[in-house]
C-alpha cells in the first residue's frame, strides 16, 4: 500500500482510507523501531548476565546502548513532530545552512566513530543564507546522516555537502557509499510519494524519507536523491534568503 | 573447533553474539556485514563452516538470494543455516525447508544461550 504525501496531508476525511493509512503508518513505525530496540535489549542482557567482561568491554557496551537509544529517540521525536506538524509553529527565517550541518555533525559524529566510520562537512564556496526552519532542517539532515551510516562500509567517510544551485536554491546533500537506489525510488522521492520498500536497501521502509518529505514541504523545500556507481546522495534544496540583498 | 559465520549488517549485534560464542562456547566466529562479503569469506576459507547465522534484511543481496547462491555451490550446499531476524512475522509464508533453513531465531526475544543452543542443534543434526 502506498499513499502520496499530499493525499495524507490534506486530511482525507474518508474514514476507511484514514484507518488504513493509520495502520500502514503504525506498521512502518513498528518496523523501524524493532531492530534498535532488539539491540538495546540484547546488549543490556549481555551486561547483566555475562560476568566475564572487563571494565573496558562493559564501558563499550554501555556506550553502544546509549548511542542506539539516542538514535531511537531522534526517530521517535521526528515521528511525533511530523504528526503534529503545523506550519504556523515552524516559522521560516534566514539561517546559515553550514551552521546547521555542523550542528548535525557534532551530534552524530560519536555514533559514526563508535561504528568505525567518519562524517565530514564539505562546502565548495561561500554558501548564502537560506530561508528555512532551523529545527526542521536539522532533523532532515540528521535523518540523511543517520541513514547514510547504515549503508556505508566500515572505514568509509560520509560527506555532507553544501552547494549553491542555479535556481536560487541551496542544496544540502548527504553522500553515502552503500548500494545505490533504483530509478523508481529516485522518481518517488522527487514526486513526494511515500515508499514502502527500497530495493537493495531492504532495511529502509521509507518512513524516514516520508517524514523528511513532510518537513521539507513545510519549508517549501524539495527532497531528492541521486544515485552513484558506489552509493547515493540524498539532498534537500532550500530557498536562498533575500536578506542580504535588502541591505 | 567448530566454525560459524555470522552475517548481519548490525555490527554491534553481530559482535555481541560473536563475543559470547567465542568466549563461552568455544566456537570460532567469522563475521560479515553483507552477503557479498560472506561469499568472499566462504571462497577464501580452507574449511567449510559448520553453520551460518543469517539475517534476512541485508544491503545488496537479501538472505534468500544468498542461500540460492550458496546452494548452487557443491561445497557449501549442505551447510545448515539459521535465520535470525526481528521480523519473524514477515517470513511465516516462506517455505523454509526448501531453502535448507534449520531454524529461525527471533532477535526481539533471543538470548545468547538460545543462539548457542540453535547452533549446537544445527551442527549436531548435520553431523548425524
Amino acid at each position: 500500500m502506498c499513499y502520496t504525501i499530499s493525499s495524507m496531508r490534506q486530511g482525507d476525511t474518508h474514514i476507511e482510507h484514514g484507518a488504513r493509512t493509520d495502520v500502514a503508518m503504525a506498521t512502518m513505525v513498528a518496523h523501524e523501531l524493532k531492530s534498535p530496540l532488539a539491540l538495546i535489549r540484547h546488549l543490556s542482557q549481555e551486561i547483566q548476565h555475562d560476568l566475564t567482561h572487563s571494565p573496558d568491554q562493559i564501558s563499550l557496551i554501555h556506550e553502544q546502548i546509549t548511542l542506539t537509544s539516542e538514535r531511537l529517540l531522534r526517530l521517535v521525536q521526528n515521528i511525533t513532530t511530523a504528526e503534529t506538524l503545523n506550519q504556523e509553529l515552524f516559522q521560516l527565517e534566514p539561517i546559515n545552512p553550514l551552521a546547521v550541518c555542523e550542528d548535525v555533525l557534532h551530534e552524530i559524529q560519536p555514533l559514526y566513530r563508535a561504528q568505525g566510520r567518519d562524517i565530514i562537512v564539505k562546502k565548495r564556496r561561500k554558501i548564502p543564507l537560506i530561508l528555512a526552519n532551523r529545527d526542521l532542517l536539522h532533523r532532515v539532515v540528521s535523518h540523511f546522516a543517520d541513514n547514510a551510516l547504515k549503508y556505508t562500509p566500515k572505514g568509509s567517510t560520509v560527506y555532507i555537502g553544501l552547494q549553491q544551485q542555479a535556481n536560487k536554491r541551496v542544496r544540502i546533500a548527504v553522500r553515502d557509499f552503500g548500494p545505490g537506489v533504483d530509478a523508481h525510488v529516485v522518481r518517488s522521492v522527487q514526486e513526494g510519494r511515500c515508499i514502502k520498500f527500497i530495493p537493495r536497501r531492504p532495511d529502509s521502509n521509507g518512513l524516514g524519507l516520508y517524514i523528511a518529505g513532510q518537513f521539507a514541504d513545510c519549508m517549501d523545500a524539495q527532497l531528492g536523491v541521486s544515485t552513484h556507481r558506489d552509493g547515493a546522495s540524498f539532498y534537500i534544496d532550500s530557498m536562498e534568503s533575500n536578506q542580504l540583498s535588502l541591505i | 573447533m567448530k566454525k560459524v559465520i555470522i552475517i548481519d549488517d548490525d555490527a554491534w549485534m553481530r559482535e555481541s553474539v560473536a563475543r559470547y560464542l567465542t568466549t563461552h562456547a568455544d566456537l570460532q566466529c567469522i563475521e560479515a556485514s553483507n552477503c557479498i562479503d560472506a561469499l568472499d569469506i566462504l571462497n577464501e576459507q580452507q574449511h567449510v563452516p559448520d553453520c551460518i547465522l543469517l539475517d534476512i534484511f541485508l544491503p545488496g543481496y537479501n538472505a534468500f538470494t544468498f542461500i540460492n547462491e550458496l546452494r548452487s555451490h557443491h561445497d557449501f550446499a549442505s551447510i545448515p543455516i539459521i535465520l535470525w531476524t526481528s521480523h519473524v512475522e514477515g517470513i511465516k509464508d516462506v517455505s523454509l525447508g526448501a531453502y535448507g533453513i534449520v531454524s529461525v531465531i527471533n532477535k526481539t526475544t533471543m538470548t545468547n544461550t538460545t543462539v548457542y543452543q540453535a547452533i549446537c542443534e544445527a551442527i549436531h543434526n548435520e553431523s548425524n
